[in-house]
C-alpha cells in the first residue's frame, strides 16, 4: 500500500528548519566581516610590531619639512598623555595642573630656544610652544604664520594677562588690525609726535628739486659737476647733455640692495665691509652712506691749490689734522729741493747740527699754515663738515656749518691750548665732536617691513610728504592707514575691488622679538644650551 | 525600511532633531573659526566634541547588528532603532567632518574617514533600494518564496512537473529522484492564483492523470527543456528564460499533442513562469541584500580602526 500524505503533509512546501539555513548573500557577508575584522586588527598588530617607523600610522599629517626628519616619531615633541598645548581643554581631564609648564617645550627648547614676548606677562598666559605653533599641516605649512586669535587672545584684553601691578605698555585693547576702531594704534613714531633721531641735516625737497639748487634762478647742478663715474648712478644715459640739471629720485640714495646701489669701484673699494655689506637681504633700505650717496656732489676738498684732494669722511678732528699733516708733509717734502739732494752735495754737518733742520722748520711750517686753512676750510665753511653734520650741544638747529668748533680753531693749535686737548681727545664716533649720524636702520623696532616687496610701487605714494620736507627732523614715515589702504578686508568702493592683501596680526609682528630675531635685543636667547650631533639630533630627546 | 509620505510622520521626531543639532554644530564651528585662519581641528573643544558625539551616533549605528540578532531581547522596537540608525546616521557624516576640520589627516585618520563615508554611502544606497525593490518584488513576484528555500523549492516543482509528465507519458522509473516528493494517487504543485486584485501563490493537490497515448513529444520536450530549467533556473540557460519564447514553445508543443494533454502542457508553463519569478526574485534578494556586504564587513573595521584613534588621540593629545 503506497503512503498517504495527509493535507498537511501535502501541503508543507517549506523546509520546517528553514530558518536555520543560510544563503550565499549571509555567508559571504560573515566571510567579508571576519576579512575585515582581521584587516583592522592585522594592520594595527602591523603597526605595532614596526615599532618607531609604525607611528607614521597614527600621525594626523606630515609635519613641516623642517622637522620632516621626525615623521615618524611621535615621542620626538609628544610626551604621552600630556597635551602638546597648556592652554588644551583636555590638560585637566588628561592629569594635568591647568597652566603649568609642559615638558614638550624642553623637547621644543632644546633646539629652539626664545626670548619671552614680554617680560611682565604672567606665565599662565605664556602658550606653550605647541599652543601656537601647529604642526602636521603638511610639509610646506608655516608653523609660524599664527591666526590673529592667538594674538588677541591676549591683547583684547592686555591688562588681565599682565602681572600684579604691570600696566600695558601697549595699545590696552586690539582685537585686529583691519580697522582703526578695532584698537590697533598708529606708528608710535607719528602717535607721540617723535622727531627723527638722526642728527644730518638733510633737506629732501631741496635734494629732489631738479638742479638741487636753493635759489630757483641760480646755477642748476648738472652732470658735468660731478665725476664721470658717478653720473650713471644718478640718473645720467648715454647721449644726454653733460649741461642736463641732475634730477635726483628715492632710488638715488634708498637701495635695498648694494647690487642697485652701483657705487664707484674706488669709493666701494675702500668702504668698510661692515659699513655695507655687499648683498642684504632685502627687506630693509641699505644704510645711507656717504662714500656712495653723497660724495658725487659732496667732495671734501680742503684745498682750492688741491683740487681733486679730498679728506677721508668719518673723521674726528683730531684725526682729520693728522692726516692733513701727512698730506702737506708728503707733499711739501717731494716739493723741496733740497730733501732731495745727495746727502755728498749737502754742507758738512757740524757735530750736533742737523744740516737740514732749517728746511725742517721751514716745512713744519709751511705744514702748520697749510692745515691751518684746510682745517678752517673744512669746520669753518659751510659746504663741507657742517653741512651735514652737528656737533655736540647743537643737534637741532637746520643751518648749515658748525658754531662752536671754529670757535675752538680759531684759539690756535698750539699743544697747549684747549682746542688741541679737544682734538686730541677726539675719535671716530666720539659724539663729543662731530655728532654720529644715527640714522636708524629700523624704524619700527616691534614690527617688520619688507621694502622688497613693495618695490613696484611709487615711493610717494607712501612717503609723499618726502617732497616737502626741508628738515631732518620730519619723520617721512606714512600713517597705518595708509598700510590700510591695501591691508585690510577686500571691500568694493564705487564697484571697484580694492584692499584684501594680509592684514593680520603676523603679517608685520614677530611673538619672540621684533624685525630681526636674531639681532639686537633678545638674539643670545635663541642659542640653545647644548650642542649636538647629528646622530643625537635625530634620536629623542629623553 | 519604507520612507513615504504615508509614514513621514514616524520619521519627523528624528530629522527635525537631527536638524537641530546639526544647525548648533555649524554655528558653533564657524563661531569657533572666527579670527583663526583653518577651521578648528578635533582637538579644539567644539571638534573635539563633535568627534565624541559623532564616535557614540557609530558605536551605537553598530549596535543594530547585535539588536536584530537577539530580536527577542525587548530594548525597543527594531523599528524604532533602524529609524535611529538611519537618521543619527546621517548626522554623524557633518559631524565627524566638522570633527575632522575638513583635513584627511594622516593614514590612520583617512582611513577611517574613508571607511566611514564608504560604510555611510552604501547604508544610502540600501536604504535608496528599499524603497522600491520590495514593491518591485510584490508586484513582479507572486510566487515568491522563503529566500533561502529557493533551491528546495525548485528541486520540488522540478520533481512534481517529472512526476506528473511520467504519469501522462506511462513512463516508470524506481530511480527518477522525483519519487521522494511522491506518492502514487496524488501531486501537489504550487499554482499562482488571482484573487480579485491580490495575486499570490497557493498549492494545488490533484489526483495524478492516467496515461495520454501519443505523449512522447511531451515526454522529450520535458526531458530536454523544461526540468533543467525548473531544477537550476538561470544556471541552465534555457530559452524558457524568456516568457515571450516560453509561451510560443509550449503553443507549439500542443500542436504535436492530443487535446488530453494540453491540460498537463497548462501545468507545465504555470511552473516555468513560476520558476521565471523565482529567478527575478533571487536577483532583487541578491540587491535588497547585497549592499551588506560592504556595509556591515567595513563598519566592523571602522569600529576597531576608530577605538584606536580614539587611544592615539589621547595618547598624543
Amino acid at each position: 500500500m503506497a503512503f498517504q500524505e495527509s493535507g498537511k503533509q501535502r501541503a508543507t512546501r517549506i523546509q520546517l528548519d528553514y530558518y536555520k539555513k543560510s544563503t550565499y548573500l549571509d555567508r559571504t557577508k560573515s566571510t567579508l566581516v571576519l576579512i575585515c575584522l582581521l584587516a583592522a586588527v592585522g594592520w594595527m598588530a602591523l603597526v605595532y610590531a614596526q615599532g618607531e617607523k609604525g607611528q607614521a600610522a597614527f600621525s594626523r599629517g606630515q609635519v613641516t619639512k623642517f622637522h620632516a626628519a621626525w615623521n615618524n616619531n611621535c615621542t620626538v615633541c609628544h610626551s604621552d598623555f600630556e597635551p602638546i598645548s597648556k592652554n588644551s581643554f583636555t590638560m585637566k581631564w588628561l592629569g594635568h595642573e591647568a597652566g603649568k609648564k609642559l615638558s614638550g617645550d624642553a623637547r621644543c627648547e632644546s633646539c629652539h630656544v626664545a626670548p619671552v614676548h614680554h617680560s611682565n606677562q604672567k606665565l599662565e598666559s605664556t602658550p606653550s610652544c605647541g599652543g601656537c605653533h601647529r604642526e602636521h599641516r603638511g610639509l610646506d605649512a608655516s608653523i609660524v604664520r599664527l591666526s590673529d586669535a592667538d594674538c588677541i587672545s591676549c591683547h583684547t584684553n592686555m591688562q588681565g594677562h599682565l602681572t600684579a601691578g604691570a600696566t600695558p605698555k601697549y595699545a590696552p585693547k586690539i582685537t585686529s588690525f583691519a580697522t582703526a576702531s578695532q584698537g590697533h594704534p598708529d606708528f608710535r613714531l607719528l602717535a607721540e609726535k617723535m622727531t627723527d633721531p638722526g642728527t644730518v641735516k638733510f633737506n629732501h625737497k631741496l635734494h629732489l628739486t631738479p638742479g638741487v639748487s636753493r635759489d630757483p634762478k641760480g646755477k642748476p647742478w648738472t652732470y658735468s659737476d660731478i665725476p664721470e663715474l658717478e653720473r650713471e648712478r644718478f640718473g645720467f644715459q648715454k647721449g644726454m647733455d653733460l649741461k642736463t640739471a641732475i634730477a635726483l629720485d628715492c632710488k638715488a640714495c634708498h637701495n635695498l640692495e648694494s647690487a642697485d646701489a652701483k657705487p664707484s669701484p674706488e669709493a666701494f673699494a675702500n668702504m668698510p665691509k661692515s659699513v655695507h655689506a655687499e648683498r642684504s637681504k632685502g627687506g630693509v633700505y641699505q644704510p645711507i652712506v656717504y662714500d656712495v650717496h653723497c660724495k658725487a656732489c659732496h667732495p671734501l676738498s680742503f684745498d682750492d691749490s688741491n683740487k681733486n684732494e679730498s679728506v677721508p669722511h668719518r673723521y674726528q678732528p683730531e684725526e682729520l689734522r693728522s692726516y692733513l699733516e701727512g698730506f702737506y708733509s708728503k707733499q711739501l717734502v717731494l716739493e723741496t729741493k733740497e730733501f732731495s739732494k745727495p746727502r755728498e752735495v749737502l754742507p758738512v754737518p757740524v757735530p750736533g747740527k742737523n744740516p737740514l733742520a732749517p728746511m725742517v722748520e721751514s716745512v713744519k711750517k709751511q705744514v702748520d699754515a697749510k692745515v691751518s686753512v684746510a682745517m678752517n676750510n673744512l669746520f669753518l665753511g659751510k659746504k663741507t663738515c657742517g653741512e651735514c653734520h652737528y656737533e655736540k650741544g647743537d643737534t637741532k638747529s637746520t643751518n648749515p656749518g658748525f658754531t662752536q668748533i671754529p670757535k675752538l680753531i680759531q684759539t690756535g693749535l698750539d699743544t697747549d691750548t684747549k682746542a688741541f686737548q679737544w682734538f686730541k681727545d677726539s675719535r671716530v664716533g666720539d659724539p663729543a665732536k662731530v655728532v654720529w649720524p644715527s640714522i636708524p636702520s629700523l624704524w619700527m623696532p616691534h614690527a617688520k617691513f619688507d621694502h622688497s616687496a613693495h618695490r613696484f610701487m611709487d615711493c610717494a605714494s607712501c612717503h609723499g610728504a618726502a617732497n616737502n620736507s626741508i628738515t631732518k627732523n620730519d619723520i617721512l614715515l606714512p600713517g597705518i592707514d595708509n598700510c590700510r589702504s591695501c591691508h585690510a578686508p577686500a571691500k568694493f568702493v564705487a564697484g571697484v575691488a580694492q584692499a584684501g592683501v594680509n592684514h593680520d596680526c603676523v603679517e608685520c609682528h614677530n611673538y619672540h622679538h621684533g624685525d630681526q630675531p636674531y639681532q639686537g635685543v633678545g638674539a643670545a636667547a635663541w642659542d640653545p644650551k647644548i650642542l649636538r650631533t647629528i646622530e643625537q639630533m635625530q634620536k629623542p630627546i629623553p | 525600511m519604507l520612507i513615504r509620505k504615508s509614514n513621514f510622520a514616524e520619521h519627523y521626531p528624528w530629522v527635525l532633531a537631527s536638524s537641530v543639532v546639526l544647525a548648533l554644530a555649524v554655528f558653533w564651528f564657524i563661531f569657533a573659526s572666527i579670527g583663526h585662519a583653518e577651521w578648528p581641528s578635533g582637538s579644539s573643544f567644539p571638534g573635539f566634541t563633535f568627534g565624541v558625539i559623532g564616535g557614540l551616533i557609530c558605536l551605537f549605528e553598530f549596535l543594530i547588528w547585535p539588536r536584530k540578532k537577539l530580536r527577542s531581547w525587548r530594548i525597543g522596537k527594531v523599528s524604532t532603532w533602524m529609524r535611529a540608525h538611519i537618521w543619527l546616521g546621517l548626522l554623524a557624516v557633518p559631524l565627524l567632518v566638522l570633527h575632522t576640520g575638513f583635513r584627511w589627516g594622516g593614514p590612520l585618520s583617512t582611513t577611517l574617514m574613508t571607511l566611514f563615508l564608504v560604510v555611510i554611502a552604501s547604508g544610502v544606497w540600501g536604504l535608496i533600494l528599499q524603497q522600491f525593490l520590495p514593491e518591485k518584488m510584490l508586484k513582479e513576484v507572486p510566487a515568491e518564496t522563503i529566500f533561502s528555500q529557493i533551491d528546495y523549492v525548485s528541486e520540488l516543482m522540478a520533481a512534481e512537473a517529472s512526476r506528473l509528465v511520467r504519469s501522462v507519458c506511462n513512463i516508470i522509473s524506481d530511480s527518477d529522484e522525483s519519487e521522494k516528493f511522491s506518492d502514487d494517487s496524488h501531486m501537489v504543485v504550487g499554482a499562482v492564483r488571482n484573487t480579485g486584485a491580490i495575486q499570490g501563490r497557493v498549492v494545488v493537490t490533484s489526483s495524478l492523470q492516467e496515461s495520454v497515448p501519443d505523449s512522447k513529444p511531451l515526454y522529450d520536450f520535458f526531458n530536454e527543456h523544461i526540468y533543467g530549467f525548473l531544477k537550476n533556473g538561470q544556471m541552465a540557460n534555457s530559452p524558457l528564460q524568456n516568457p515571450a519564447r516560453a509561451n510560443s514553445m509550449f503553443n507549439s508543443l500542443r500542436t504535436k499533442l492530443p487535446p488530453r494533454a494540453h491540460e498537463v502542457v497548462a501545468v507545465l508553463e504555470d511552473l516555468c513562469n513560476q520558476r521565471r519569478q523565482i529567478i527575478t526574485q533571487a536577483k532583487i534578494q541578491f540587491w535588497l541584500h547585497s549592499w551588506l556586504w560592504v556595509h556591515l564587513p567595513l563598519s566592523v573595521a571602522l569600529i576597531v580602526l576608530m577605538f584606536v584613534h580614539i587611544f592615539v588621540a589621547m595618547k598624543y593629545w
